[in-house]
């Protein structure tokens, strides 16, 4: 075997750890080395007794007839294997028990002659196996075919392991994007020294309009327009400052901006998690931004008074634009009823929401809105 | 071989594995001592960052006075004047990854006993550079990766609200600190919970995840043991669908409001963004959840007509109009100032 090829295909496996498709190089390379027509990864749940196929490779002259897999169903040994043990299943030793167990038919004209079987890794919830197949017409494996591969097992149990690690890390970080983007308001987490590090898709733009940057990189120092038509009250460089004086810093900082148009938004400025450092260093301390600007009632609100509190349309409809701040006289007006009506409406949602001032309804209904920002904006 | 090429890629999520790769390497190559360097070339900075049987003497003579005339990083008389001074005989390097702000070179060095290196000796390792690089560009990956997901875990702690994210399968993917607390009460998992729901939480949840028809937004209000009350909101959070195939399975967001008082940072930021007063900053506090003026001069132990006067210059500063639109304003401020 040629040892830049061994290397290869170890490195293949580790960057699966990332990308699917270093593995699936891998696997097709295992495929080559071991002349088999197709190699796969199996999980078997020894509590259900269900085999399902984590990945699978052909040789490159028979992936184009290959049909999607089924499952297969059962996955059965005449012993019990140890971990990094092999199983040869062949025609003559029991194979055609165990063919059964696997989907050959689907590759059309071709049934495996032989077939071995590794188990890599046995946890506690699943084990984990490597299955070769060798086409009919082909020399059956043999204890030496094994032998030859056994320095990739452990490889593989490290690589399945890390991959493991490193997808519940990442669906952990999806996860909290996409909560972060149903938020009603934009976030942004900056670097000590400015850097952006993370930002929801209300807070992308603010990125620019807080902090200008220099026309696309140019090393002359050219300051794009600041704000990008927002008017900060101040710059956000001096909240950065306050809020990282190494002295006496800042509890929080806030700006007003206000854009050409006359809208209004109120941007929060504060440390994230004091006296935590992060895990590398140099990040320092990254700084919390959110900005609020005005929106009209999120269209989930409604659904959501009236699973709460009963709240007909009607009465979510005043109780919404009550929330802006306008009065009661002016909201009967906008809403082209009558005032009596009106009252009476306010009346009922006081009585349903088990509160007794505009300003009591006004903090429920915000404090409900906080999560149910707009799907598209 | 193969156990120190695992180790190179174990060091992706366990750092300490380095150490014994690179132990494994000097075995192969039959030195003393072996380590990473990183030459930072805007500061033109070497720092040592894995080291095997670390001469200390040596590295601190380097980084104090050498490092300044080390010529170009490279062969040079000079090595031989400074190692020998160690008792090292033979220095070998080679130049794993070069970025635009940084290289990292893999050194090793032999005492004078074991002699001096030779070609053969590098051509011997040369299977080992390709793993550190990609060893290197994907540790570098997953710590990108993972400090994105510790600032979302901080983020989230701050918001003033408790959040809880469930998969369809009713495992919980995220929460924080107190969606963790109202975890345990809305789903105890067999075990009686005090907390009564005005409609089953299984029923929002799988409301919310239904692929066919996922329900826009569910709430359900909580009673507590001794009277509390908390709105319980369910919604579906969409597959995000730039991701892999497995994530694309839809979750539900639950988010649980409970009245309490607002953040001592709201002060800091009232003050900054619309210059109230002290006196202000308390008022607001205090209004900042819906309690009436003579409620809150009560409570302050000032009177009516302070408070009033106060009040004018509230809202006056902050442009509102009425304690409604002020108290729309402080809760949307509020939502982030939690856990300061």
């Amino acid at each position: 075997m040629v040892t830049e090829d061994m290397h290869e295909t170890i490195r293949g496996l580790y960057q699966g750890v990332l990308e699917p498709q270093a593995w699936q190089r891998s696997l097709s390379a295992l495929c080559d080395l071991s002349q088999s027509e197709r190699a796969s990864l199996l999980v078997f749940d020894p509590a259900s007794g269900s085999v399902s196929v984590r990945q699978t490779a052909a040789l490159a002259a028979l992936a184009s007839q290959a049909t999607p897999h089924d499952s297969p169903q059962t996955l059965s040994f005449n012993e019990r294997l140890n971990v990094g043990g092999w199983f040869i299943h062949r025609r003559d030793t029991g194979f055609a028990a165990t063919l059964g167990a696997f989907p050959q038919e689907d590759i059309a004209g071709v049934a495996p002659a032989s077939m071995m079987t590794c188990l890599i890794d046995r946890q506690p919830g699943h084990e984990i196996y490597l299955s070769l197949q060798r086409p009919a017409g082909a020399d059956g494996f043999l204890e030496a075919d094994a032998r030859a591969l056994d320095w990739i097992i452990p490889h593989l149990r490290e690589a399945v392991a890390m991959r493991d690690r490193a997808q519940a890390a990442s669906t952990h970080g999806r996860v909290s994007a996409n909560l972060l983007n149903q938020l009603p308001f934009g976030v942004i987490v900056f670097t000590a020294a400015g850097e952006p590090l993370l930002a929801n898709a209300a807070g992308e733009p603010w990125i620019g309009r807080l902090m200008p940057i220099r026309a696309d990189g140019a090393a002359d120092g050219t300051l794009a327009p600041a704000g990008q038509g927002w008017r900060l009250s101040k710059p956000f460089h001096e909240v950065m400052r306050g809020l990282t004086d190494a002295g006496a810093p800042l509890e929080a900082g806030a700006i007003h901006a206000v854009s050409t148009d006359g809208h209004e938004a109120q941007i929060v400025a504060m440390r994230l998690t004091p006296g935590t450092p992060l895990s590398s260093a140099c990040l320092g301390q990254p700084l919390l931004v959110a900005i609020h600007e005005s929106h009209g009632t999120p269209r989930a609100v409604p659904t959501v008074l009236r699973d709460l509190y009963g709240l007909t349309p009607a009465e979510t409809r005043l109780a919404a634009l009550l929330t802006t701040g306008i009065g009661l006289p002016e909201a009967s007006i906008q809403l082209s009823i009558k005032r009596e009506t009106g009252r009476s409406q306010l009346k009922s949602i006081f009585t349903k929401t088990n509160t007794s001032t505009q300003a009591q309804l006004a903090h429920l209904l915000t404090r409900l809105g906080s999560v149910l920002a707009e799907p598209v904006r | 071989m193969h156990g120190a090429i695992r180790g190179l890629y174990e060091g992706i999520l366990d750092p300490a594995a380095w150490q014994q790769s690179l132990r494994a390497l000097t075995a192969i190559a039959g030195t003393t001592h072996a380590s990473m360097m990183v030459w930072d070339t805007v500061r033109d900075q070497v720092t040592v960052n894995e080291v095997v049987n670390p001469v200390e003497e040596l590295f601190l003579a380097y980084e104090n006075d050498f490092q300044a005339m080390d010529p170009a990083k490279a062969r040079h008389p000079f090595y031989g004047e400074f190692f020998h001074k160690f008792e090292l005989g033979s220095y070998m390097a080679c130049l794993v990854e070069r970025q635009p702000h940084y290289e990292v070179y893999f050194s090793m060095q032999r005492s004078l006993a074991q002699g001096n290196f030779s070609g053969d000796d590098a051509q011997r390792l040369d299977w080992v550079v390709p793993h550190m690089r990609s060893a290197i560009a994907i540790r570098d990956r997953t710590l990108a990766l993972s400090t994105m997901t510790t600032l979302a875990t901080r983020l989230i702690e701050r918001l003033a609200f408790a959040v809880a994210i469930y998969s369809p399968d009713r495992r919980l993917l995220l929460a924080n600190t107190a969606g963790e607390r109202w975890a345990r009460r809305l789903d105890p998992l067999g075990k009686t919970t005090e907390w009564q729901l005005s409609r089953s939480f299984m029923e929002m949840l799988h409301g919310a995840c239904d692929p066919a028809k996922p329900q826009a937004a569910m709430a359900a209000r909580a009673t507590g043991p001794n009277g509390s009350q908390a709105e319980v909101l369910v919604l579906p959070l969409p597959a995000s669908h730039a991701f892999a195939s497995t994530w694309q399975t839809p979750a539900a967001l639950v988010v649980v409001h409970e009245a309490g008082a607002p953040s001592v940072l709201l002060d800091s930021v009232m003050r900054n963004l619309y210059g109230l007063t002290p006196a202000e900053t308390r008022l607001v506090a205090r209004l900042a959840t819906g309690e009436g003026l003579p409620e809150a001069s009560r409570q302050m132990r000032i009177r009516h007509e302070t408070a009033r006067t106060q009040l004018k210059a509230i809202f006056l500063k902050t442009g509102c109009t009425s304690q409604a639109q002020l108290t729309h304003l402080l809760t949307r401020l509020a939502a982030t100032l939690d856990g300061g």
